[in-house]
């Protein structure tokens, strides 16, 4: 049984059905009890009721004062009853009619009963017997004729034993009759805890049922649904509330994935465009040889600026495929901070040459930073890279590093003038393909660096803090870990979960 | 005919915009949607090609606002979002047609010959006139089943007559929509592109095709009509 509902039925059955034969059997044996206790004080007062007849006369013989009329159930008849009384000596002094002559225990043999025990009654029928030991009294004895004695008490008198036996087919088949009642009626107790148990269960877990139906019924198109945490019961709420957090985040990786796709489709639509347009033009008037070397050297840019676009497409791929604390962490290295930036500035020296764009640089020259080499370079390229390119011409970029308190790392801030960035394109700059200009006509950057430097930064675990100042100056703020800390055992940063990027406007 | 092409993609307007020329169409091209919209509301064109995601100005504010100014001009979207979402926006934004990049050159072509007859109200691509057959789809003409070669300019201005066949054009109506807006525009570069087409396509001592209305521009109409 695999479901909850089937597993509940079946526990509750059973165990429905165990206290219910638990409580039958005890019901059964303390009725039994009961009965049969009665029956046998019935038997006590009647051997005490014959007892009581006897009479110890002077000569030391016994005298039975007993009329057969009197007590009519001991003559033969249908089901009768039956006494014997044995002497001292375990000879039978009396017996009933009903005996016929017969014993009801052997003669000359001890009675071993001291309790009322069943026997084979003389007539075939199984009956019960009880035995009372007796001390008659003397014929002059004011007293009653007869005291029971105690078996572990000597009495004074040697005693005799009156054994009286009645047959006990009535309490048989009345205690039979409650066997078979009881059992009846935990069959059918049985058969309706089924029934009932598997209503109240289907009752009491139809919050989960419906749960599960809402369930199955989201799908990659229906993900913005939520559960309405509020309506369920207490026991169903976390579970309520982590679907939605499961939901909600996977409606943002799908929305992503599908922004993603779309700005990939778009991002190589024009590029192809441009290929198809100067093949086919090109193949359809072939004899003009300048025109058709002009769109072979078109062709190619094209070539290479989709080659870019793949590239670093794939670079991010496998950047996010492999981002482990490990790979990141086993790489890192300390190297001084200054050089890199003189290294990187002078990769771009041209472009700020060409747009006489003034540079401030202020790294402390003793500062080693402790991270992968490879990929902070690169992400350094692409900031300094952008920086270069879209301040306006004759603007200011600025690279400053000021070390933290012991264990706290550096703050690097690269930063420029910009006559285009708002505070709204902040939180959109380091999803891929996000560019400024909605038309994309920016043929040198594909808008893919800045995803790149996210997804570095996360591995290598650098905060990004991006900032626009009055409007027209924009800071990238990086927080990133120094070698003082790493030698310093200072704090972890986490790599795989935190989100690198962190915003504040600054007005 | 006179196309605009209003493209942002420097490639692919170069390439459009010489295999327009090359197939009789005169050409003019705008980078930005600020220069395009100037183009187009200044210009007599047949048909303007118009990418939506444009610098400066949307193409589809572009278009709006040609519709707003009571411009009719013929407007063919050419533009990389494939949406229907997008489609029905820029159809109802006022466009004729719409083309999702990356495209096939013949398709554009045939676009734009489509528009342009709708501009004239016709359905056939095939214009007869007297012995003279001219296939607006093929770019070709024959005359009693002989093919005429003509070139791409020469092309353009017989079918310009043909498509407002008994109608007088005037000389500035034909430089509108053959000469595109570099053209070097002489005096007489109507009546010498009339008189290089009249010696294609007319037979030696019959009536001409295109008649000349003194002070007025030229009329092509069945010889002896």
């Amino acid at each position: 049984v695999t479901s909850l509902r089937g597993r509940l039925t079946v526990w509750l059955v059973g165990m429905t059905a165990a206290l219910t034969v638990c409580a039958g059997t005890w019901l059964y044996l303390y009725v039994r009890h009961e009965v049969v206790h009665e029956f046998d004080i019935a038997l006590a007062a009647k051997a005490h009721a014959i007892g009581s007849l006897l009479r110890l006369q002077p000569d030391g013989r016994y005298e039975f004062d007993f009329a057969d009329d009197s007590m009519p159930e001991y003559l033969p008849g249908r089901k009768p009853e039956f006494f014997q009384i044995v002497g001292p000596d375990h000879t039978t002094l009396e017996r009933s009619v009903s005996l016929a002559g017969a014993d009801l225990v052997p003669p000359s043999s001890a009675v071993p009963h001291e309790h009322p025990w069943d026997l084979s009654l003389p007539d075939g029928l199984l009956g019960r017997a009880i035995t009372y030991r007796a001390i008659p009294h003397p014929e002059e004895d004011d007293r009653d004729a007869v005291r029971h004695v105690p078996p572990h008490q000597t009495a004074a008198a040697p005693p005799v034993l009156v054994i009286v036996a009645r047959d006990r087919s009535a309490l048989d088949r009345m205690l039979a009759a409650l066997a078979t009642a009881l059992g009846g009626a935990g069959l059918v107790l049985a058969a309706a805890s089924v029934l009932a148990v598997r209503f109240a269960v289907t009752r009491g877990l139809r919050p989960v049922s419906e749960l599960a139906d809402r369930t199955t019924t989201i799908g990659p198109d229906t993900l913005d649904r939520r559960f309405d945490v509020a309506a369920l019961p207490d026991e169903l709420r976390p579970i309520g509330q982590r679907l939605n957090d499961l939901l909600e985040r996977l409606e943002q990786g799908f929305r992503r994935e599908r922004r993603l796709n779309a700005d990939i489709a778009h991002e190589l639509r024009t590029p192809i465009a441009e290929l198809r347009s100067l093949t086919e033009v090109a193949t359809r008037w072939p004899t003009d040889a300048a025109q058709s070397a002009q769109y072979l050297r078109d062709a190619h840019d094209v070539a290479l600026r989709m080659e870019s676009v793949v590239e670093t497409l794939l670079l991010l791929a496998r950047s996010q495929a492999q981002r482990t604390a490990a790979a990141a962490a086993g790489s890192r290295e300390a190297f001084p901070l200054a050089g890199l930036v003189g290294e990187v500035l002078s990769a771009v020296r041209g472009q700020v040459a060409a747009r006489a764009l003034a540079v401030r640089v202020d790294v402390p020259d003793g500062l080693h930073v402790w991270v992968d080499r490879v990929m902070f370079r690169r992400i350094m390229e692409n900031l300094l890279v952008n920086a270069a390119y879209y301040a306006p011409e004759g603007g200011r970029i600025e690279c400053a590093a000021v070390v933290a308190a012991a264990g706290g790392g550096c703050t690097l801030t690269i930063a420029n003038t910009s006559d285009v960035l708002a505070a709204d394109d902040l939180p959109k700059m380091f999803e891929p393909f996000w560019r400024k200009d909605p038309a994309r006509s920016d043929d040198a950057h594909a808008g893919l660096g800045l995803a790149l430097v996210a997804e570095y930064a996360r591995q290598l675990g650098i905060r990004l803090t991006p900032r626009l100042v009055g409007g027209n100056w924009f800071e990238m703020r990086l927080d990133l870990p120094t070698a003082a800390d790493a030698t310093a055992g200072g704090a972890q940063v986490p790599v795989e979960d935190h989100d690198p990027v962190m915003y504040e406007r600054v007005h | 005919m006179r196309v605009l092409l209003v493209e942002d993609s420097e490639r692919l307007r170069r390439s459009v915009s010489d295999g327009l020329r090359k197939g009789g169409y005169a050409v003019d091209a705008a980078a930005d949607g600020e220069e395009g919209l100037h183009l187009a509301r200044t210009e007599p064109y047949d048909v303007i090609v118009l990418d939506i995601m444009l610098p400066k100005v949307d193409g589809l504010e572009v278009l709006r606002r040609l519709r707003d100014g009571g411009r009719d001009t013929h407007v063919l979207l050419l533009t990389a979002r494939d949406t229907v979402q997008d489609k029905v926006v820029g159809l109802r934004s006022g466009a004729d047609d719409y083309l999702v990049k990356p495209f096939a050159f013949d398709e554009l072509l045939a676009r734009i010959e489509a528009l342009t007859r709708r501009q004239h109200q016709r359905k056939h691509p095939l214009i007869r006139i007297g012995p003279v057959e001219i296939d607006t789809s093929a770019k070709s003409v024959r005359r009693s089943g002989a093919l005429i070669p003509l070139t791409p300019r020469e092309y353009a201005l017989l079918e310009f007559l043909a498509l407002r066949r008994g109608e007088v054009v005037s000389r500035t109506e034909i430089e509108e929509h053959i000469y595109d807006i570099q053209a070097d525009l002489m005096s007489n570069v109507v009546d010498s592109a009339v008189c290089a087409l009249r010696r294609k396509i007319d037979v030696p001592n019959g009536a001409p095709l295109i008649q000349t209305r003194r002070g007025l521009g030229y009329v092509l109409q069945e010889e002896g009509a």
